[in-house]
């Protein structure tokens, strides 16, 4: 009895509905921990994915971001989702020119209703370091604040003024039972900040009935479950790079790196290419393997996962001369934490592990080895688990089968720093001294129509194949998964030492805790002052599983 | 108007953040204080706080030395030279490394948007500033990647953008001039520049770009192309290959090198040969090459080109060793583990090595690991290995120690009764000490120890003991880059102690010893590209212990007898050249001259000159101190090497040798209880000489090498002993033995593998070894002074080494020996005369014993490639002598019924199988 492995669950090609049976429709809430910024300064995100009611939903994996100017994207990512909740940070380019940008969010899903169910909110950029801010003749009033709604739960810090350089607490009282997310955010307060409840003005402007008929003749966009669909297009690089049609070749997806993330693809009969897949997320190196039958070679074209947008005219920001001081401060602040703490603001969290969980049957790191100057050395003096075995002059690397008794007559999936390898005789010929590990995995592995009998996964030293040959069939490309968790930063002050350090900490955003975790109907957040003085608020706002917005807001001073 | 109301903004900004730390002065006089107590002595005296990272200020010591100043300004003096610059904003200073904070708001910030074109942005050098995540430089080095070029975002459509970059070396990063890059639908084109940049208009979309330049891989770059952009690309030369061809410098050696008859062996190959008992034994080694023989089966002592046991001069690390064998043979007295290589040379010897007359075994240790101590342990079943090396005090200094010991009575057990073995016990260990110091690229100091001990016994009472010991220092020193000089100074010692104490009342210790000090000076000097000359000297004094016969025990009625003590010095100097008249011909030519010193005091007989000394022609006795006797003469080393081509050689050498020193030996094996006798006043010294020539020819591509050397060889005043010599105790030696002449002539062919899955090597041998006594004074010489074949004269020879790796780990070999049987002469009748009994025995050596054939194979498998495992184990399975051909050690006779009948003893007369394990820690 062969166990029989597969990496992908397929999903099912059905327009996803709920428990009533009515289709379900998917919006966006995108938080940012300031309403205004400079160029260079980082955005802190929070999204939340929700029903077209408001109540959060658990559908999408991936939310789409983009920073919009009147005519292109200026910053694009992707933030992962879990159970609707993800949270990610950018830095506004430095160079991007003075002016309102559109902040918008949208899951891959929301497609299919169009582009006014989008998450959309003005994004005024002021860049302190061009000259020409652009800027009407007459100053006009700077943007009211609008009805601050009243906190909905209790908020309250151990202080009301603190001192530069220390700890803080945030008690969260009498928060609804049914809290799904709750976030609490420490933010200075100065003159260029608008005092705005984004979640209730974005949850009063939620439409059921905004969502737009999709034209009859567009296909159906199927929402990203489980984690990136990758899109693309089969073609013929010989043959006027025509799409191909009517052959439908195995295509696989490798992410270059460390653990084991191989996705097959659906081929349909127009060559459309689509590839499903989980748990990919940061900036990746790619590759697309087409198993042509013929032995021809293919080539994968990928799309670009982003929407298009209707570009429209933003109305020009003001800028006020009495806001000088404050820019200058901004600007500054900006300037050292780059400069000090570069290193440390954009800090990752802990890399998501591979959805390729077994652990390899055998394991060799070559260094512990003698190093042989041939792979086929290397294979026949110490790798029990692999056999070069040749048939019609070709060599393929094959697996010992689990019962020991001898190898298998179809080769192994081959993977060198996980780009699928077809042709083992460039793995035959490759210099073993450029690999660090070998692993082997036994089993039967399958990935949409081929089967392969166990993985050979060779990985050299930086994860990068130097001098690997790579057949025409492959195509490599850089793809940005949805966001790697990100830190905030704070640095400790538990100490008179580091107290007393002479690294400056100019942090303007003291706090971004996207996601607090809830004790029964309370929370407390602990915070860290920085080196600058005056005052800051103190926010924070959720959404209940019922679809209920709750807040609460405080202001606290520096001193 | 706008531009007016800024500027004023700015005014009132600046001239307000000045003020603030205008009014502060610091006065400060800090010499090379830590920048901590700066910063901290500016912030006393001011409101200011300074800002830097631990990194750039931590260690640094600064000067400062100011009054009433501008703390900033005096902080930037005082920074000065550190790359550290001081931004002032607010109430505080920023010292950062290489920048500046820009602490203003553009000139034009308010400026109309007319009025500002792209220029004036990059005037702030913002990159200097902040990392800019959306420009990060692309470097295209893949063929099978696809690079974006612009804002994906942005639509497309058809226009045509400009993408330029620069193409540079891939490994060099030079910029790469005259590189065509272009598209071929449509077709555009665009070159490189002096500098290697590149600009080319190309319509937005997905692109190959076809990359070619003079010398360099054709290659090419997938694009998609939004908008413009940059795209640098790196390029790989074109390598040309040569069909995987590696030249082994060692491969090509035989061919190339003057020396005729040398073989090299590295360790690696040694431990191919498959061995009895698996034991790695480097004498076993050379006698499985051609030309070499051996007497009996279990003798580590070896014939070269028929030269005697005596005539090989065995050095371990320049040091000389009289006893080569553990264990009557069994091994060889030289540790495996602890070696690196093995020379021998059976032709043309060095110029810098005399001595001995027929050939040199230069056997040579490793150096200590220099990085890191590492011990390794080996248990094997016969014998147990244990080494240490590693650098001592710095990584100029390393040392290496090993010992190795055995517990191999129970093998001994194993003999057949009437071997006389099975009651014995035997033991040995040996003892390697090296330390090797660099002082500085020209000078290397090496010191080495050996010791060996050796004890068996056959009963009780019957007990032998030998030991050898060498202890040298050697020191290697460049004078310039062109000549090389090593001197050594060394001390050698040999002995052995036998001890009998059957019977108590005739119960006798007897001993015997060599001590030898020695100096030599080598000289290596690269005269031009033409020559390379080796000059040099050498001094070596003896002093020997003939013998002593001691009564043992108190019951002993034994008396004591002592030999007078032998003591000679051989000093020597030498000069040769190597010259390469062409690429194609060189030729070697060296001078030696030694010579010998005999000294006293001593007394000695004189003989008449007319009769064979003998105790009746005895003209007096003379006892003289100071230099007895000299003898000296030219040594001449001469080699030619024509080389027809890059893998065929011929080649030719004329060597002449003296020897001084002669081994005194009943049997035709060494044995430990051989004796050495120093040439004196009576013995005069051996000498050699020899005629070779060779052609050398490798194939396919250097992997086989064939070899076929011929040579004549031509011995005088080599000792042969009269009938019924007495060797042990004899004060007057000369009177027992005979000047004997030999001649040696002979072809040897061989066909060695040292690369790939089967190595090895095939070798046949004709050779033939006469002796002839045509001393005028003897009356009866031996076959009536007609050549008679030596003992050792064996005129077929066939030898197979092979080994068949089936991977590293796992490989089996055989050793296959045939050779003629050596001669022997036998009793023919008995007869009677005058009442007593006596044999008639045939001429010296006219018969042979049977021929000697013996298969060995061996299945080997090697330590686990997984080297931070504990432990290593290797394994060797194999059978000795798989036919099971008694192969007669000796053979005798034994008067059965009055009928003479001949016997033969084999010693491994039956397949031994055995197993051989190691275990190394």
């Amino acid at each position: 009895m062969k166990t029989k492995y597969l990496l992908i669950r397929l999903l099912c090609l059905l327009p996803v509905a709920d428990l009533t049976g009515q289709e379900l429709n998917e919006r966006i809430y995108l938080q940012t921990d300031k309403t205004l910024y400079l160029a260079g300064e980082t955005v802190w995100l929070k999204a939340v994915a929700t029903d077209a009611s408001g109540r959060p939903s658990d559908l999408s994996k991936v939310a789409y971001v983009e920073v919009l100017d009147d005519a292109s994207a200026q910053v694009q990512l992707k933030l992962a989702l879990e159970k609707g909740v993800g949270e990610g940070v950018f830095i506004l380019p430095v160079g991007l020119p003075t002016g309102n940008y559109l902040l918008t969010a949208y899951t891959r899903y929301m497609q299919n209703d169009g582009e006014s169910t989008y998450f959309r909110q003005l994004l005024p950029v002021v860049n302190t370091f061009i000259e020409g801010v652009r800027t009407t003749d007459v100053p006009t009033a700077p943007p009211q604040p609008d009805g601050m709604p009243s906190n909905t739960f209790a908020l309250h810090t151990d202080r009301a003024v603190y001192p530069a350089r220390a700890t803080g607490t945030i008690r969260l009282n009498g928060l609804p039972d049914d809290l799904h997310t709750l976030s609490v955010s420490v933010v200075g307060y100065d003159s260029l900040s608008v005092t705005t409840n984004h979640i209730v003005r974005w949850h009063e402007s939620l439409d059921a009935d905004a969502t737009q008929r999709r034209p009859d003749n567009s296909p159906y966009i199927l929402p990203e479950y489980e984690g990136p669909i990758i899109t693309g297009k089969l073609v013929d690089p010989t043959a006027d790079e025509s799409p191909i049609v009517n052959l439908k070749p195995i295509v696989l997806l490798g992410a270059i790196g460390d653990g084991i993330r191989l996705f097959n693809a659906e081929v349909d009969n127009d060559g459309n290419v689509v590839f499903y897949t989980r748990r990919l997320t940061g900036m990746r190196e790619m590759a697309t393997v087409v198993l042509s039958p013929s032995g021809q070679a293919y080539r994968v074209d990928v799309h670009s996962p982003f929407a298009h947008h209707t570009f429209r005219p933003l109305p020009t920001p003001v800028v006020l001369p009495q806001w000088n001081d404050c820019l200058l401060q901004r600007s500054v602040a900006l300037q050292i934490m780059q400069t000090y703490m570069g290193d440390s603001l954009l800090l990752s969290g802990k890399p998501e592990p591979s959805p390729f969980r077994r652990t390899p049957t055998w394991c060799y790191p070559l260094d512990e080895y003698t190093r042989f100057t041939t792979m086929a050395e290397v294979i026949t003096e110490f790798v029990i688990g692999l056999r070069f075995r040749q048939t019609n002059g070709k060599r393929m690397l094959t697996t010992l089968t689990e019962d020991r008794t001898g190898f298998a007559s179809e080769p192994a999936l081959v993977l060198v720093d996980g780009i699928p390898i077809a042709d083992h005789e460039a793995i035959y010929r490759y210099n073993p001294l450029l690999v660090k590990e070998i692993e082997v995995y036994q089993g039967r592995f399958v990935f949409g129509g081929a089967v392969f009998e166990g993985i050979a996964s060779f990985k050299t030293y930086n994860l990068d194949y130097p001098g690997l040959e790579i057949a025409p069939t492959t195509q490599l490309f850089d793809y940005e998964g949805p966001q790697a968790s990100r830190r905030f930063y704070a640095p400790a002050y538990t100490d008179e030492k580091q107290r007393a350090s002479r690294l400056p900490d100019y942090r303007h955003t003291l706090l971004w805790a996207p996601q607090v975790t809830i004790n029964g109907r309370s929370a407390r957040v602990d915070f860290i002052t920085s080196d600058l003085k005056g005052d800051f608020v103190v926010k924070a706002e959720g959404l209940t599983r019922a679809g209920v917005p709750v807040y609460a807001s405080l202001r606290i001073k520096v001193e | 108007m706008k531009k007016i109301i800024g500027l004023l903004c700015l005014l009132i900004v600046g001239t307000s953040i000045t003020a603030l730390h205008a009014q502060e002065k610091v006065t400060l006089a800090l010499d090379r204080a830590l920048a901590d107590e700066v910063f901290a002595g500016i912030e006393r005296q001011t409101s200011l706080l300074i800002y830097s990272h631990a990194a750039d200020t931590d260690s640094l010591r600064l000067s400062i030395h100011c009054t009433e100043a501008d703390p900033a300004d005096a902080l930037r003096e005082s920074l000065k030279g550190t790359g550290l610059n001081v931004s002032a904003f607010g109430n505080a200073l920023f010292v950062i490394r290489n920048k500046t904070l820009i602490t203003t708001l553009p000139r034009n910030f308010y400026a109309s948007t007319d009025a500002v074109d792209d220029a004036d942005l990059s005037a702030y050098n913002l990159a200097q500033l902040l990392p800019t995540s959306s420009s990060h430089e692309i470097k295209a080095t893949s063929e099978n990647k696809v690079y974006e070029i612009g804002n994906p975002s942005e639509s497309s459509g058809d226009r045509r953008v400009t993408v330029s970059g620069a193409v540079t070396h891939f490994k060099t990063g030079e910029p790469l001039p005259g590189v065509a890059l272009f598209i071929r639908e449509p077709l555009v084109a665009a070159t490189t520049d002096a500098y290697g940049n590149y600009t080319i208009g190309l319509p937005a979309g997905r692109h190959e770009l076809i990359i070619q330049g003079v010398g360099l891989k054709d290659t090419k770059r997938q694009l998609h192309i939004h908008g413009s952009g940059q795209l640098h690309i790196e390029l790989e030369e074109q390598v040309y290959s040569l069909n995987e061809v590696t030249v082994l410098s060692d491969r090509i050696a035989r061919v190339r090198s003057t020396n005729i008859g040398m073989e090299h062996l590295a360790m690696r190959e040694i431990k191919n040969i498959p061995m009895a008992f698996g034991e790695v034994d480097v004498i076993k080694v050379v006698l499985s090459l051609p030309g070499v023989k051996s007497a009996g089966e279990v003798s580590s002592g070896f014939n070269v080109r028929g030269g005697a046991t005596d005539q090989n001069l065995i050095l371990l690390n320049e040091g000389t060793v009289y006893n080569p064998t553990h264990l009557f043979g069994f091994f060889s007295a030289f540790n495996p583990d602890l070696l690196r290589d093995m020379e021998l040379y059976k032709s043309s010897i060095p110029v810098k090595y005399g001595g001995r007359i027929s050939s040199v075994l230069d056997i040579n240790t490793r150096e200590g690991n220099k990085k890191k101590v590492v011990g390794s342990a080996s248990l094997g079943l016969l014998t147990s290995r244990l080494s240490v090396e590693g650098p001592l005090l710095s990584d100029k200094t390393s040392f290496l120690l090993g010992g190795r010991t055995t517990y191999s009575d129970w093998i001994l057990k194993q003999t057949p009764e009437k071997s006389g073995y099975r009651n014995g016990s035997a033991g040995f260990y040996d003892l390697n000490a090296n330390l090797s110091h660099k002082f500085d690229e020209q000078n290397n100091l090496y010191l080495n120890g050996y010791f060996s001990h050796d004890r068996f016994s056959f009963n009780a009472y019957e007990k032998y003991a030998y030991r050898n010991a060498n202890a040298s220092l050697k020191w290697r020193h460049l004078f310039g880059d062109r000549l090389t000089g090593v001197f050594i100074a060394g001390y050698d010692h040999y002995d052995y102690l036998m001890r009998n104490t059957d019977h108590p009342a005739s119960a006798f210790s007897l001993d015997f010893g060599i001590e030898q000090l020695f100096a030599k000076a080598d000289f290596t000097w690269y005269a031009n590209d033409k020559h390379t000359v080796d000059f040099g000297l050498s001094a070596l004094q003896y002093s020997l212990n003939p013998g002593r016969y001691l009564p043992a025990g108190s019951e002993s009625l034994v008396a004591a007898d002592h030999m007078q003590r032998e003591t000679a010095v051989e000093p020597a100097v030498y000069v040769g050249d190597r010259w390469d008249i062409t690429p194609a011909l060189s030729l070697n030519m060296g001078l030696r001259w030694a010579a010998l010193g005999v000294l006293g005091p001593r007394t000695y007989n004189v003989y008449a000159t007319e009769a064979l000394p003998s105790l009746a022609t005895v003209t007096e006795t003379v006892t003289q101190a100071g230099v007895l006797k000299t003898y000296h003469g030219p040594e001449i080393r001469a080699a030619l090497h024509y080389a027809f081509s890059s893998d065929l050689s011929a080649k030719a050498g004329f060597n002449t040798m003296r020897q001084n020193i002669h081994k005194l030996s009943n049997t035709t094996v060494m044995s430990p209880t051989d004796t050495w006798k120093l040439s004196d006043v009576n013995i005069r010294p051996q000498t050699g000489m020899q005629i070779a020539a060779g052609l050398y020819k490798n194939f396919t591509q250097h992997a086989i090498d064939a070899s076929i050397e011929v040579y004549y060889k031509t011995m005088d005043n080599y000792l042969d002993y009269r009938k019924g010599a007495e060797l042990m105790m004899n004060h007057h030696i000369e009177t027992d033995v005979l000047e004997t002449k030999g001649r040696a002539y002979g072809a040897e062919l061989m066909i060695r593998k040292t690369q790939g899955k089967l190595n090895g090597w095939v070798s046949y041998t004709y050779s033939r070894t006469h002796l002839r006594q045509d001393h005028p004074l003897v009356i009866d010489p031996v076959n009536g002074g007609n050549w008679y074949p030596a003992d050792f004269d064996k005129p077929h020879d066939f030898k197979l080494a092979g080994n068949y790796k089936f991977t590293h780990r796992f490989s089996v070999s055989v050793n296959c020996d045939y050779s003629t049987g050596r001669p022997i002469t036998l009793p023919l009748a008995k007869y009677q005369m005058t009442g007593g009994e006596f044999v008639y025995y045939s001429d010296r050596n006219q018969y042979r014993i049977p021929d000697f054939f013996r298969v060995d194979v061996s299945m080997n498998i090697e330590p686990s490639h997984h080297l931070t495992l504990l432990t290593h184990s290797s394994f060797s399975l194999g059978v000795y002598n798989v036919t099971g051909r008694r192969n007669a050690y000796s053979v005798y006779y034994v008067a059965e019924e009055g009928k003479l009948n001949g016997y033969r003893l084999a010693i491994f007369g039956i397949p031994i199988p055995y197993i051989a394990y190691n275990i190394k820690f």
